[in-house]
């Protein structure tokens, strides 16, 4: 295969720029893309805009964290142009350490003990992605570039992702025609404000809210966020009294009740 | 002993020594031996000179420091300042905040921000609703309104301080709902069209959609509606302007409560070939201490206009405006303060979390405040019912009359509701375009504006900031060109309008 030189994960990671806030480079705000050519264009449809190699990083420091390690996503707009969208953002969750499965597959592709995957994944080059499982990587707002193309994308698993927060939750509309499973369980910068834009997400049948830290009131968000979506089941999110209000009883994770319990 | 010797002739007092005694022998009296001056100066003779000429030697060697060893008043802002800014609401602080984190090395610019009212009772600032929005029909606008999403975004790496806790402005992304009416719907269309060139996301709904999508709207007499998908919402002013406050302070910004009084003007009258001009530069910023009597004139070398409402007053100190009427000095800045209301009421069974900032075909506006049911709206009245500006008293009847009924017709559920609580604040209102003023004045070479928002300054003050920062460190707008907000439009009377005025 003529490209695959273009796509070792390790020769690349190797040229990711050291960046500690905004010194030497300035993030492009116009297409939220740190570029290495100036004269980026205006408009959305400079994501696309130049360079071949763009990296794209909010780094959030403050006390207690890493800004090189952490919040680094890069946007691989080369494997873009040669292998299309599926295959770039599958390229992108998996060497984030995710899992992504494709349409008509069973099997997910994942990265072994060791973080090494193969590229059969390329030889899916048309096919859609249908799931992406990305729990417990560093996304931030910069990494959803790679997957705001994937229009077949049906669930979507953010658990434990530390620097999701409610600007990125903002960018999930762009899936409103497919989505239908999403996590948010345990991040730990998910608010209420930011649940309340996932009301673009007409097509969500299972929405995972557990754990959720800065979310102040739960037993209350829990109500808002099921009228907000009639159709969509959401779990997590016990009230800390014991009076429940569910819909159907099958979420309560550290549940202690019963079956045929009568909530108080 | 020794010592006590040496010291004693080094100050040049006399030892003490037996009087001659008159009854004794004629001695010959004992005379000090040493003909010439003597080697060390003699500080205690003519003590208060010697003084005042050390500390100004003191001085001279310490060039621009404040020191003095005389004891200062509390709260006097230095002798002498780089740039002095009027006004510490989000727009003073935003340029104080870029000017530091411009400056091409550290400590260049003596920065000193003056802020008549440490309570920010009556400031604009915080009795904002907090709305950002890219939905603007003037591309600059929509660029400043990105640029500043941008800029909240990653608000912790701009602005957040060692060792303090990260910044929170509790931003909503709720995003803002325009309905338009028949008439009003080609002109929605088109704002739509330049805020999607400009790269916002914005999406285009017609009623069914509209009604699918919020079941609590009622949309009659809706032809289209427009919808900003991401970077709208709202946030918390008041977290936003204590965040540029700390971190410019932390780089050295001084701030000082006082109210400006006068400036020292110094000018000169130059033909030129439109006339004789009188161009003028200021010298001195009188600050008046609150409460005081006492005053400080600020020597500075350029003065940023954020006062806001009270720009154009701030601006007839430097005789902006003061002038025949038909001449270049006669142009007065065209920004007066405007009185908005804002109301807080509380509805149980109206929109819940999904609800945007909407906008109504009347102009009524109202979002989600928080998660108890309270919501919070107003509206702009018409330039005839224009209220008092006096005070910041509310008029409840305005809500009964005006508003309430343009609620309920578009949201069923605002039929019972009840008015929790309301407040009045200023817009800077241009009158001339309601835009923005920025740059500088073209006769007062050292007088910059950034005023005249007419009620979305919040919103554009972090790239405003910039972009008179950028002015004043590199000499020209870089990130964004506001070469069309400036003052010069108003001296030859080309208005530039913003059609989305909320």
């Amino acid at each position: 295969m003529t490209g695959s030189w273009a796509v070792r994960p390790s020769s690349r990671s190797q040229h990711l720029p050291s960046r500690v806030g905004n010194q030497g480079r300035e993030t492009n705000w116009r297409s939220g893309t740190t570029s290495q050519a100036p004269g980026a264009e205006l408009g959305r449809a400079a994501r696309q805009g130049d360079g071949w190699k763009v990296a794209a990083s909010v780094t959030l420091v403050g006390p207690g964290s890493r800004p090189m390690a952490q919040g680094t996503c890069m946007y691989y707009r080369y494997t873009k142009d040669l292998y299309g969208d599926n295959a770039a953002a599958a390229f992108f969750v998996l060497t984030h350490r995710g899992r992504v499965r494709f349409q008509g597959q069973e099997t997910w592709f994942c990265v072994d003990q060791r973080g090494k995957f193969s590229f059969d994944f390329l030889q899916l080059r048309d096919v859609p992605v249908v799931a992406i499982d990305l729990a417990g990587s560093v996304l931030n707002y910069d990494g959803v570039d790679n997957l705001v193309k994937l229009t077949a994308l049906q669930s979507l698993d953010l658990s434990r992702c530390p620097h999701v927060d409610d600007w990125t939750l903002s960018r999930l509309h762009v899936f409103k025609d497919s989505l239908e499973e999403l996590s948010l369980a345990g991040c730990p910068q998910v608010t209420e404000r930011g649940l309340a834009c996932l009301h673009q997400l007409e097509h969500l049948r299972r929405l995972e809210l557990s754990h959720l830290p800065s979310v102040p009131v739960p037993g209350l968000v829990r109500i808002l966020v099921e009228e907000m979506l009639p159709r969509c089941e959401v779990v997590g999110l016990a009230p800390v009294s014991g009076a429940q209000t569910s819909r159907d009883g099958r979420e309560e994770p550290s549940g202690a009740r019963r079956a045929g319990e009568i909530p108080a | 002993m020794i010592r006590a010797g040496r010291l004693h002739r080094a100050l040049g007092l006399l030892r003490a020594r037996p009087l001659p005694d008159p009854a004794a022998g004629s001695a010959p009296p004992s005379r000090r031996l040493r003909t010439g001056h003597p080697q060390r100066r003699d500080i205690f003779a003519d003590l208060e000179k010697n003084i005042l000429q050390f500390y100004k030697k003191l001085k001279e060697a310490l060039p621009g420091s404040d020191w003095t060893p005389m004891r200062i008043t509390k709260g006097l802002p230095p002798e002498r300042a780089d740039v002095v800014i009027v006004g510490g609401g989000v727009m003073g602080w935003s340029v104080a905040y870029w000017l530091k984190a411009l400056e091409p090395k550290r400590d260049t610019l003596r920065v000193v921000v003056v802020e008549k009212d440490p309570t920010y009772s009556r400031a604009s600032t915080v009795l904002s609703a907090g709305g950002i929005r890219q939905q603007f029909s003037l591309p600059e606008n929509i660029q400043m309104s990105l640029y500043s999403a941008f800029f909240l975004r990653t608000i912790n790496e701009h602005l957040g301080v060692l060792n303090e806790p990260p910044i929170d402005i509790q931003f909503n992304p709720s995003g803002y709902l325009f309905l338009a009416s028949e008439d009003e719907a080609a002109k929605l269309e088109e704002n739509v069209r330049i805020q999607r060139a400009e790269g916002a996301e914005v999406s285009l709904l017609s009623p069914a959609q509209l009604k699918k999508k919020y079941p609590w709207i009622n949309t009659d007499g809706v032809a289209v509606a427009s919808y900003g998908l991401e970077n709208e919402g709202w946030f918390d002013p008041w977290s936003l302007l204590n965040a540029f406050r700390r971190k410019a302070m932390s780089m050295g910004v001084y701030q000082c409560f006082g109210e400006v009084t006068s400036f020292t003007v110094s000018s000169i009258e130059v033909m030129t070939p439109e006339g004789e001009l009188t161009f003028s530069r200021i010298k001195h910023v009188r600050v008046q201490m609150p409460n005081s009597l006492e005053y400080q004139p600020v020597e500075c070398a350029l003065v940023v206009n954020a006062a806001g409402p009270w720009s154009q007053k701030l601006a007839e100190m430097a005789s902006v405006g003061i002038g025949p009427p038909d001449t270049q000095e006669g142009i007065e800045l065209p920004v007066e303060p405007r009185k908005r209301y804002i109301f807080v009421w509380h509805c149980p069974d109206g929109p819940g979390l999904d609800c945007p900032m909407l906008v109504d075909t009347t102009g009524v506006y109202f979002r989600r405040e928080g998660l108890g049911g309270n919501y919070l709206g107003s509206l702009s009245p018409a330039e005839e019912e224009e209220p008092d500006i006096r005070d910041l008293e509310v008029d409840h009847d305005f809500f009964q009359e005006k508003i309430w009924p343009c609620l309920a017709r578009r949201v069923p559920a605002f039929e019972s509701l009840k008015v929790k609580s309301a407040w009045a604040g200023y817009y800077d209102y241009n009158t001339f375009d309601q835009n923005a003023v920025l740059g500088r004045h073209p006769l007062v070479e050292n007088l910059f504006f950034i005023t005249g928002f007419s009620g979305h300054g919040l919103q554009h003050s972090p790239a405003a900031g910039r972009a008179v920062a950028e002015l004043i460190v590199e000499g020209k707008f870089k990130t964004i060109d506001m070469e069309k907000f400036s003052f010069k439009r108003f001296v030859s009377g080309e208005q530039i309008l913003e059609r989305n005025i909320v």
